[in-house]
């Protein structure tokens, strides 16, 4: 697998809204890089004949009743109504 | 104020309130005296919520006037104090997940877990420090400062779930709650020298919890007691309706003769002496007690962090997408250095021309990982294996090598990756006087007899709930 480089990094970083200076760019560049280099072992396994998982719980389509509650209802002249979510600063 | 001494079990709680030795509110001007003259320095609690204790802790009391030892029927919490990590939403109180991009964010509703709790009879002290959005190993990626390890102040708790874990060593609550998407409750307990449950994922909901790595993430809790850790587990577990991910089991009982493996593949691995050595006297307690043991071999759970870290990223990078500066608080330029390695190395192995050769291999070596660990529990009943490669480490030590760091977690990754449930067990202190343990790691809603084993170990072993001097 060929070497995370700067241009992986701010590339990505792009892609992810993320804002690194200069320095933040060198310095992940040399740490993912590691990271990158020691995941990458994950090649000497055989999985050619394995399905992958995404989940453990087996679980398919889980439904519950669809009642009507006031919680759920539009509260005051068709507007859902709550308290400020930011206050404090 | 009355003279005595803070209990440290659920039980010494409620027959100290019930025998009229302490009332609610007097166990809370206790707490909070302690809480006050002390959390400057060790910074576990990042909000004290002393209006929300008294009031709870006065219906308490009122409570049990009333009603007497029948209170304990309908509140079978009632008095015991929970310090909630800073990841579980509660009304009206400010929720930050260790961050700053949530500095100021009051959530309008509250964790299934949270409400629970809180209808059972808990009374909430406070929200308690953690890695920003539960990275972390050792609760120094918290944007509130790390915090210090009770029981020695140069040394790290263990994360992410760091503040819950030295609420308990330094007797600031009775119980706590944390987060586990690999390992982030069990390191926190066993270097704070607690219990911590890491469920079976499915059992216990994370409705209100903010998510972090969405097939791995499990909600569990702290305590003193293998007894406590228990009847905490019965009020939090079970479906609410609004986690599809829940499944509703019977409560299944132990079976009689139990039989543990003993994965060569793990103590193989780097493990430090001291952490051997105490687990080879963990294991001679079990065999008088009558336990059996097996050597068992799970081969590719040595490629369970490198698994872990292609999975756990690329599900946070998508997680931590919301936190766009326009639905909930700041801006993204907030996000501390923790959280951008994740988000980036998450788009990376999610990235065109990279998915297959990551995600898709690590999802693939995620089953194969799953098929060893259930070839195992077709010949054992539960597992046992360090948390951590080493006893708790100084601060400092990792935070420039974050592949160091995160391979902390090497045995603790295996439980998470297969959505099986894993308790880590208090069990003697290290030559520094630093708290050790183990981890019993069972089959998918084998709750019940990881903590059955716990119980008969406490007996056998004569553990004896401790607290740090503070």
């Amino acid at each position: 697998m060929a070497k995370l480089s700067k241009t992986d990094v701010e590339r990505v970083a792009k892609l992810a809204k993320l804002t690194l200076t200069a320095g933040e760019t060198d310095k992940f560049q040399k740490q993912l890089a590691k990271i990158v280099d020691y995941i990458s072992q994950l090649e000497e396994v055989e999985t050619s004949d394995l399905r992958p998982t995404s989940q453990t719980t087996g679980l398919e389509n889980v439904l519950r009743v669809d009642e009507i509650k006031p919680s759920n209802c539009l509260s005051q002249d068709g507007y859902f109504v709550v308290d400020a979510v930011l206050i404090n600063k | 104020m009355t003279n005595f001494q803070l209990p440290l079990t659920i039980k010494e709680t409620q027959e100290g309130l019930i025998g009229k030795k302490f009332s609610a509110v007097e166990l809370i001007d206790s707490y909070l005296t302690r809480i006050n003259k002390y959390n400057k320095k060790l910074n576990i609690f990042l909000t004290v919520t002393q209006e929300v204790a008294y009031t709870q802790a006065k219906k308490a009391d009122r409570l049990i006037c009333d009603y007497g030892n029948k209170a304990f029927a309908d509140y079978p919490l009632l008095g015991v104090t929970v310090a909630h990590k800073d990841l579980f939403l509660t009304k009206g109180v400010r929720t930050t997940a260790g961050s700053k991009v949530l500095e100021s964010y009051i959530p309008p509703y509250s964790a299934t877990v949270v409400e629970k709790l809180e209808k059972a009879g808990c009374i909430v002290l406070g929200k308690t420090n953690c890695d920003a959005w539960a990275h972390g190993s050792s609760g120094e990626n918290s944007d509130y400062g790390p915090t210090k390890n009770p029981w020695h102040k140069e040394y790290v708790p263990g994360g992410s779930s760091s503040g819950s874990g030295a609420a308990l060593a330094a007797n600031f609550s009775l119980i706590a709650t944390g987060t586990d998407t690999c390992g982030s409750i069990r390191l926190p307990a066993n270097y704070s020298y607690s219990y911590g449950l890491k469920p079976t994922y499915g059992a216990v909901s994370r409705y209100g919890v903010v998510a972090m790595a969405s097939s791995l993430d499990t909600v569990g809790h702290l305590g003193r007691c293998a007894e406590d850790m228990e009847k905490v587990f019965q009020i939090t577990k079970g479906a609410d309706f609004k986690d599809s991910t829940l499944a509703e089991r019977k409560k299944e009982s132990p079976k009689a003769r139990i039989r543990i493996g003993i994965p060569g593949d793990f103590f193989a691995n780097g493990v430090d002496g001291e952490i051997n050595k105490n687990i080879q006297r963990a294991i001679e307690i079990f065999k008088k007690a009558g336990i059996e043991f097996r050597e068992i071999s799970l081969p590719y759970t040595k490629y369970a962090i490198s698994v872990y870290y292609i999975i756990q990223p690329a599900e946070v990078s998508s997680n931590l997408s919301r936190y766009d500066g326009i639905r909930y608080g700041e801006s993204r330029n907030l996000f501390g250095e923790e959280a951008k390695r994740r988000i980036m190395l998450g788009t990376y192995v999610l990235s065109s021309g990279y998915y297959d050769a990551y995600y898709l291999k690590a999802m693939k070596v995620r089953s194969k990982i799953i098929d060893d660990l259930n070839k195992v529990f077709d010949q054992v009943d539960a597992i046992i294996a360090p948390v951590a490669p080493t006893p708790p480490f100084k601060i400092g030590e990792k935070v420039d090598d974050p592949l160091k760091m995160y391979l902390t977690d090497i045995f603790a990754a295996t439980a998470n990756l297969s959505g099986t449930p894993a308790l880590a067990v208090p069990f003697g202190f290290s030559k520094e006087k630093l708290p050790l343990g183990f981890q019993l790691m069972g089959s998918r809603f084998s709750e019940y007899t990881l903590f059955a084993l716990a119980k008969l170990f406490e007996e056998a072993a004569g553990y004896k709930a401790k607290v740090a001097n503070l």
